[in-house]
């Protein structure tokens, strides 16, 4: 008997299932983590809306690879690495310290000096775009067209700023500031002279808690990952 | 510039492990080159032993000689020694009767003497049997030899037929060519004109001689016209063959005849065609002339009439002339012009006619104006009536003209487009009817052509029918019938179209009414789809054990926070706390990573093992096709191998030979092969039930480092089970072989004790079958493919003849065994603890990991509905089986574990979801779900798929429940408490929980129902309370000091409790303090008694806290902070509302405040003293 050659399966066929199972886990891997970023972004937004923080979620933004590039980051022939992620958009400070008051707490004091000055609403709030303060006070001169400050120590935690010999609004109508007592000593009209108004309230400290928990939430979008990669791959395949 | 220790936060998969797949492949070319080694090693030894049992010595026949010649003088030896002992016995028992007295050892010597002979007549039958036994088997070879060389006899036989054959097959040849050159003369004959009969006489001869040596019929008839008959055959041939030529002439020539006649017809025709194309261009220049004579008529017949026109104006203008005036122009001729005695009316239409004639107006107008002025002036009339009867004529002519002109240009193709709408026009307006039927037919014809549905087009072909009908002039002819047949199609089409037009109209109708339904029907499906998703979501979400670990997490730090700023610890023992907490996270976030990850495992399991093993099903196909024919094709070279060794030894000896394989085959290769052909005929469809394949680190990154790495992991698990089994196997047919040294004694022994058997049985009964079929069948690889290619192909060179009775043994194993099919299935039932479980799994071992993974979907699936509908589950009811077979997906109903569908088994194909929902629905209907209203029972179970159920169940339940809380808060929350609970010992049963757990839990049910009742109760409640108060303390109607009575009832019995350190209702006593501070804020104002109240308030409040604090402080050191059990969140949540509550009062009255104060400045005193001060109150309620 002669020798028998046999030749068994097809060439190509192995090499080709790899391929098919490392893309069809890397496109898996794009969808699953792009899924779960913008989940957890969605519930962020979602928590704050409920937290009457509005819009401020639109300030956290979400990204992923998959939106980015398209493509994983490989290593070697078969490891790769996907990833979404959660950013805040915008770069002032001012959304910075409000996000992270409301998501991780915050005790705000004063930077200089002890008191931490609020305007009431016997003085105007804003000086162009700046809130008032007891320094832009004077510098808006508002002693010379108001009156200057005098202070008052209420508590060892709470002290005033007050203005003397003032008009103000006769029926104690919210929104009408204090104004300069004419000089003729008497208020005319819808005012009344009032001997003293307090224009600022100074607080030792006072605290913002942290209404929404994002670490939370990213933690449980992530947690989903496996689903959504379950899911991805169940329509990859 | 702020810093956030959240964000950016990054959600991560990370695949790692990235050799798997080489790794894989390395292994499997390391299994087959070990495979191939043993293989070769135990197939050198079966090749020498045979060849040393074919090397025994032959006898006068041939035959395997067995020298039975010795067994048969054994035999006679051994008879005549059983003669001798007999005698010997016999004489001594004479010799010992005669005596008459024995003594012992006398009777010992004759009963040994006895028993010696009977030992050697026995041993003597033996031999004699045995001689017997090998005379006959020597004479089976003999007569096998005999056989054989009847055989080669018979043989030569064949091969001197075959010689006669291929002189017959040569001289066929020859015969063949001759023949061929013979009917090519033939042809060249015929083709140079010489006649065919001629030709054939000629040729007809020569062929005969040449098909002569031919044999059979053919030779018989050739050799027939090759003799004298032949002669005359072809004789008369050559004389009938000019007669035929000439008959063949005559038909020729009447073909030519019929050609020409038939090209004749052809110019007939034409030139007939070419006739009446002149004849018609005669017609058209005879009509234009025609035409033309009419034209000059026309305008001759105008002229006349302008002409006239123009004379009668003139004279019509001329007065009437006398007798005098005649008398007057005889005697001064025609040139006398009597004075004028015109009127008005004449004078206009002197004038009008002078217009006429200067072309100022056409006829038209003028016959207008003339019969406008004869209508007003009766003098006139008859004048008049002559003037517009010219005129009319006038523009009758003109008009006549214009046609004539414009059927002219249109004859001679130089018609504008206004003279082809003019004689369009005319024909349309005044032409004849005949002309009207045309242009009717021309346009009927010219809708047709251009409708567009069928409606358009029945119509257009109605109106060309009907504008046919113009033409005919007698209404009983043929063409009238047919017209009406015509009209009658016509009106039956345009019917047909109309209702068709509407049925589809009604169609279109139903079907978008249809659509939308299916769309509206869709939506709401989708609707319930997301709602019952998001249900789902939520209540995982809720239950999902991460997410409870960093809830506590946080909650842990918060009230460590809260501690720290209430200066109830200090930092360094906040630290310790937090580290404690966050090594608590960390471990259950560790635990629930953990748990998350087997369920992650047990969902990815079916997806790689129904779907993305696809790929390794087809390469396992080619494998057991390419295997199969492989193992066909050693099986034959076997069986002939085996056939030819048969017949060397003999029939019977040579069956032996299979025997022995086939035992060899089942005793020592079966049970191994089994276990074996299982590990690696599952290769491709459990990959990821071994080693964790989704790592969960807690935070906020997620990597997913060994999917492949726990593939590697897999495959290296199959393969190394699958080496030693192969190592095995060669082993153990080397030890085999190796016990027996000489394979023809093995053969001669087993011969002796009959042990025959036929090798077709054996070997397609083999148990080898299934054990080399499975291995071959699971390796899915490319390089396990190679190797398996290579040793195979040299499997026949390395084993020399002999390997082909192994290589067809493989051979017919690998062909029985490659169709052997894999298939494994798990039955949920009731388990050993009572709970519903796999309760069994039968079949390949590594199929089962995915049937049991499928299986427990189910279990999960019924569970989880159970724990939405608040159902119990009953493990004894139902049992159902989910299995595979050939790669498919089956269920068995019955639980049997059938994976057959002629057994009941339902084929879900690849998709294992299907199964699982199908699983799921059957143990539903099956009655496991207990403790559910019958209408909830009847959805689940008349449901064609589980969501769409589940759903409708869901909502049927939400009914009741949503009722429940209108009309019995109380008890709806109870029955919710009762629900999650029973859910959470099921889990707490599940983990084996201690006793002491189980009373944590049994706690937590306490506080937690205690809760949902007071709350319950409060919402009841709220309402009339909040009324009560409203009628009572907040009442403005009572006076302020009796406000403060009822308030200070409240208070001062909380208030009370906590001067004695006692617990109290903290929201209580927060709501009397803030009573009573308003109160006493309206009452007192901004006096001492309201700042001591104030200040006693704080004071209590204070003390409450430091009370609450002191506990939290005791049970901190008893337990960790995360245990959760003194959760004082809400009493310091209260007394942080108490506190903002005086902060913003402050606020409030802050401008009140500065009022009063320069009122007290300007009254020049203090505020004490017990004055009281009448206030502004500046807009306030104070």
């Amino acid at each position: 008997m002669s020798g028998t050659s046999v030749t068994i399966g097809r060439p190509g066929q192995f090499e080709q299932f790899r391929r098919f199972a490392v893309r069809a886990l890397e496109q898996a891997s794009l969808r699953a983590t792009d899924r779960a970023a913008r989940e957890a972004v969605r519930n962020i937004r979602a928590d704050m809306r409920r937290a009457k923080l509005g819009r401020l979620g639109n300030a956290i933004g979400a990204g992923s690879d998959k939106a980015k590039t398209g493509a994983v980051y490989r290593r070697g022939k078969e490891e790769f690495s996907a990833s979404g992620w959660l950013h805040i958009r915008g770069r002032s400070e001012r959304t910075l310290g409000v996000i992270e008051a409301y998501t991780e707490g915050a005790d705000i004091r004063p930077r200089k000096g002890a008191w931490l000055w609020i305007p009431t609403q016997q003085v105007q709030q804003k000086v162009g775009r700046q809130r008032m303060t007891p320094a832009l006070y004077q510098k808006a001169g508002f002693e010379e067209r108001l009156g200057p400050l005098v202070f008052i120590q209420r508590s060892p935690a709470e002290a005033w700023l007050i203005v003397e010999n003032v008009s103000v609004d006769k029926f104690g109508r919210h929104g009408r500031r204090a104004r300069r007592l004419p000089k003729s000593g008497r208020a005319r009209g819808a005012r009344r002279k009032a001997d003293f108004v307090v224009a600022f309230v100074g607080l030792r400290r006072t605290s913002r808690a942290a209404r929404i928990d994002p670490t939370t939430i990213i933690a449980a979008a992530a947690a989903r990952v496996p689903d959504f990669l379950g899911e991805e791959l169940a329509k990859e395949i | 510039m702020a810093s956030n220790n959240v964000f950016p936060a990054f959600i991560r998969t990370e695949i790692e492990g990235g050799n798997a797949f080489a790794q894989f492949t390395a292994q499997g070319e390391d299994a087959a080159a070990t495979f191939t080694r043993h293989f070769r090693g135990a197939a050198a030894d079966v090749s020498r032993l045979v060849e040393k049992a074919l090397a025994a010595p032959r006898n006068s026949f041939g035959a395997l000689d067995l020298g039975t010649g010795k067994f048969r003088e054994a035999a006679q030896a051994a008879e005549q020694r059983a003669a001798a002992l007999r005698e010997l016995a016999t004489a001594t028992s004479a010799m010992a009767a005669k005596e008459g007295e024995l003594t012992s050892a006398q009777q010992a010597h004759i009963a040994a003497t006895h028993q010696a002979a009977a030992a050697a007549e026995m041993d003597a039958q033996k031999k004699r049997e045995q001689a017997s036994m090998y005379d006959r088997f020597q004479a089976e070879l003999n007569e096998t030899a005999a056989l054989m060389n009847r055989g080669a006899a018979a043989t030569g036989a064949f091969a001197h037929a075959q010689g006669v054959q291929t002189q017959a097959t040569g001289a066929q040849r020859m015969a063949m060519i001759q023949g061929s050159q013979q009917f090519q003369d033939f042809i060249i004959q015929v083709q140079a004109g010489g006649r065919p009969l001629t030709a054939l006489s000629q040729q007809g001869s020569q062929l005969a001689f040449v098909l002569s040596g031919l044999e059979g019929k053919t030779g018989s008839v050739a050799r027939f016209f090759a003799g004298p008959w032949g002669v005359a055959v072809f004789a008369a041939t050559a004389v009938l063959g000019g007669l035929v030529t000439s008959l063949f002439d005559a038909g020729d020539a009447a073909d030519d005849m019929g050609e020409r006649q038939s090209a004749l017809a052809s110019m007939v025709d034409f030139t007939t065609g070419r006739i009446k194309d002149q004849i018609s261009a005669v017609q058209a220049l005879a009509e234009a002339q025609r035409q033309g004579q009419a034209l000059e008529e026309a305008r001759e017949r105008y002229r006349a009439s302008r002409s006239s026109i123009i004379r009668q104006g003139l004279a019509a203008g001329r007065p009437t002339v006398g007798a005098a005036e005649f008398g007057l122009r005889a005697q001064y001729g025609q040139d006398f012009q009597p004075a004028q005695r015109t009127s008005a009316a004449e004078l206009q239409i002197r004038r009008l006619t002078e217009q006429y004639q200067r072309a100022e107006i056409d006829a038209n107008r003028f016959g207008q104006a003339v019969d406008r002025i004869g209508k007003a002036d009766p003098s006139v009339r008859r004048l008049t009536d002559a003037l517009v009867e010219l005129s009319s004529n006038t523009v009758t002519a003109a008009r006549d003209v214009g046609r004539t002109e414009a059927a002219i240009a249109v004859l001679s193709g130089t018609a504008t487009d206004a003279q082809r709408n003019l004689l369009r026009t005319l024909n349309a307006t005044s032409g004849s009817a005949q002309a009207r039927s045309v242009n009717n037919l021309i346009e009927a014809e010219s809708k047709l052509a251009t409708a567009t549905t069928a409606r358009e087009r029945a119509q257009a072909r109605l109106q060309v029918v009907q504008a046919k009908q113009g033409s005919i002039t007698d209404q009983n002819s043929a063409e009238a019938r047919r017209y009406r047949d015509e009209l009658d199609g016509a009106n039956r089409e345009l019917q047909s179209a109309i209702a068709a037009e509407r049925g589809a109209a009604e169609a279109r109708r139903e079907a978008r009414a249809a659509s939308a339904e299916a769309r509206k029907a869709a939506r709401e499906a989708a609707k319930e789809e997301r709602e019952l998703e998001r249900a789902l979501i939520a209540t995982l979400r809720a239950f999902d054990p991460a997410a409870s670990a960093a809830r506590d997490y946080a909650e842990a730090l918060g009230r460590i926070a809260e501690l720290q700023a209430a200066s109830a610890i200090d930092e360094v023992t906040a630290a310790t706390y937090r580290s404690a907490a966050a090594m608590q996270a960390f471990d259950a976030e560790t635990k629930a990573g953990q748990q998350h990850r087997a369920e992650v495992l047990q969902r990815l399991t079916p997806y790689f093992t129904s779907r993305m093993d696809q790929p390794l099903a087809d390469i396992r196909r080619g494998m057991e096709s390419a295997g199969a024919a492989a193992g066909d094709a050693l099986r034959d070279s076997g069986l002939q191998a085996v056939d030819a060794i048969a017949d060397a030894l003999g029939g019977k000896l040579g069956r032996t030979v299979s025997a022995v394989i086939a035992l060899l085959s089942t005793a020592e290769v079966g049970g191994r092969g089994a276990g074996m052909g299982g590990l690696l005929g599952g290769l491709g469809v459990a990959p990821g039930a071994r080693g964790p394949m989704v790592d969960l680190p807690a935070g906020g990154t997620i990597t997913l480092p060994r999917i492949a790495g726990g593939f590697e992991q897999g495959l290296v698990g199959v393969f190394n089970p699958l080496r030693t089994a192969i190592n095995d196997l060669a082993g153990g047919i080397h030890k085999f072989l190796a016990r027996n040294d000489s394979l023809a004694e093995t053969l001669g022994s087993m011969a002796g004790h009959g042990m025959l058997g036929g090798i077709a049985g054996r070997m397609t009964g083999s148990g080898t079958a299934g054990a080399i079929g499975g291995v071959l069948g699971g390796v899915a690889g490319k390089a396990i493919g190679k190797a398996l290619s290579s040793s195979l192909g040299s499997l026949g060179s390395a084993m020399g003849p002999i390997g082909s009775i192994a290589g067809g043994l493989l051979g017919g194993a690998l062909g029985g065994l490659l169709s052997s099919t894999p298939r494994a299935s798990s039955t949920i039932g009731v388990g050993p603890d009572g709970r519903l479980q796999v309760a069994s799994t039968t079949g390949s071992r590594s199929l089962q990991a995915g049937t049991i993974g499928a299986a427990d979907s189910a279990i999960a699936t019924i569970e989880r509905i159970a724990e939405a509908l608040g159902a119990t589950i009953l493990p004894g009811v139902g049992a159902v089986s989910i299995g595979q077979r050939k790669g498919n997906w089956m269920l068995d109903p019955t639980g049997r574990g059938q994976t057959k569908e002629k057994k009941g088994a339902i084929n879900f194909g690849q998709d294992a979801n299907a199964a699982v929902r199908a699983a799921t629905l059957d143990l539903i209907r099956d009655g496991i779900l207990a403790g559910l209203r019958a209408g909830t029972q009847r959805l689940l179970q008349n449901a064609k798929d589980i969501e769409a159920g589940l759903s409708k169940a869901l909502r049927f339940e939400s009914v009741f429940t949503r009722l429940q809380e209108h009309l019995d808060p109380v008890g709806a929350a109870i029955d919710r408490i009762d629900k999650e609970f029973s859910g959470l010992r099921n889990v707490f049963q599940e983990a084996g929980a201690s006793l002491a757990e189980y009373s944590k839990l049994e706690q937590l049910y306490g506080i937690e129902r205690a809760k949902a009742i007071r709350e319950a109760g409060e919402r009841m409640t709220s309402t009339l309370r909040s009324l009560l108060d409203d009628l009572m303390v907040k009442n403005d109607a009572w006076s302020l000091r009796d406000r403060l009575a009822m308030a200070r009832q409240a208070f001062d019995p909380l208030a009370d409790a906590v001067r004695r350190g006692e617990q109290v209702d903290a929201e209580a006593f927060a709501e009397a303090g803030r009573n009573m501070l308003d109160i006493m804020r309206q009452l007192s104002g901004s006096t001492s008694a309201y700042f001591n109240f104030e200040d006693e308030l704080r004071e209590l409040t204070s003390s409450a806290l430091s009370e609450r604090q002191t506990l939290l402080d005791e049970a901190s050191k008893r337990a960790p902070l995360m245990g959760g059990a003194n959760d004082n969140g809400p009493v310091i949540g209260a007394i942080d509302h108490l506190g903002n509550y005086i902060v913003s009062e402050l606020g409030g009255h802050l401008h009140a405040v500065n009022i009063n104060l320069g009122r007290l400045i300007a009254q020049g005193g203090g505020a004490g003293g017990g004055r009281a001060f009448e206030f502004d109150l500046g807009g306030h309620n104070f």
